[in-house]
């Protein structure tokens, strides 16, 4: 429905990046000041610039830099901070990872060295040391078959899991 | 509700809707005023998330008209020449843009902004406009 916003070019798409970043750092900064109920000009005076230096960098045309908006936030007393969509992506799986139950997590989660090691605590069998020795990349089941059974030494399951695991410490030996 | 619009932006706080003769005019607003169309973009969907706080030359009050018994309110997001009039709709959870305009006099177009606060009232009314 919103393709009206979907930029139909890369320049039309570079002009959104850069319009979109002008207008995210302008509304913070005007957030804060409605905020913490300060003026444009009690804002210039902290900074040590004109009033009409804050009014232009809230402006279409303003030429905003690293500088000029570290020092207005530390006039305001904020620390700003900068993220990317990809860099929130990542936060929100930690904290998926985190909060999800240990037998939801599929083959290609567990395969990071990372979350193994966070698993050797509650899972101590030899597979897993097998499996964090011979590789501490991301498992990718779909084109590493023969890896993965040389890890799992088992050899009948392609693609282990955390379910799977337990499926076979349930069988009888 | 949705067929009275033809783009609606969705966030956290509002849905921004076009009509379907401000959606066309918006888009030509791509060619011809790249920056400015940015810009609004950006300033729209930070009405979509937050509502505000904006200042005057990016989002503002401009007019008020007493129509059909009510007082209609006429909106405008700003980028240099170019506005995007509209109002609320639907108790006010919709913010509807009817009109897109360049703006080249000082004067507001007083009767393009009374146009704006009828077809308001129309697509409130739910009513299928563009």
């Amino acid at each position: 429905m919103a393709d009206l916003f979907k930029p139909a070019s890369p320049e039309e798409e570079l002009s959104d990046v850069v319009e979109a970043l002008r207008v995210d750092i302008q509304f913070a900064i005007q957030h804060a000041m409605k905020k913490l109920n300060i003026s444009q000009k009690q804002l210039a005076e902290k900074i040590g610039c004109s009033a009409g230096n804050v009014s232009q960098m809230l402006r279409e045309d303003a030429n905003l830099t690293v500088e000029s908006v570290g020092r207005t936030f530390w006039a305001l007393g904020i620390q700003p901070k900068f993220t990317t969509d990809i860099l929130d992506q990542d936060q929100e799986m930690d904290e998926e990872i985190q909060e999800t139950p240990h037998h939801l997590f599929s083959s290609v989660v567990i395969g990071v060295r990372g979350e193994i090691e966070r698993f050797r605590s509650e899972y101590s069998a030899k597979w897993e040391d097998d499996m964090i020795n011979a590789s501490a990349r991301p498992f990718l089941p779909a084109t590493s078959v023969e890896a993965n059974r040389k890890i799992w030494q088992g050899g009948a399951i392609a693609t282990p899991n955390v379910f799977e695991y337990r499926n076979r410490q349930k069988e009888p030996a | 509700m949705t067929d009275r619009f033809a783009d609606i932006i969705q966030g956290r706080k509002y849905s921004v809707a076009f009509t379907k003769s401000a959606s066309k005019d918006f888009g030509k607003l791509k060619k011809d005023r790249g920056q400015d169309s940015s810009r609004l973009k950006g300033l729209i969907r930070k009405f979509c998330d937050y509502g505000g706080p904006f200042q005057d030359h990016q989002f503002k009050r401009e007019e008020s008209f007493k129509l059909d018994g009510r007082t209609v309110v006429v909106y405008q997001f700003r980028s240099n020449q170019v506005r995007v009039y509209g109002g609320y709709i639907d108790n006010c959870k919709i913010f509807a843009c009817t009109k897109v305009h360049i703006k080249k006099t000082n004067k507001a177009d007083m009767k393009m902004l009374e146009n704006v606060a009828k077809t308001l009232v129309q697509l409130d009314r739910g009513n299928n406009h563009g």
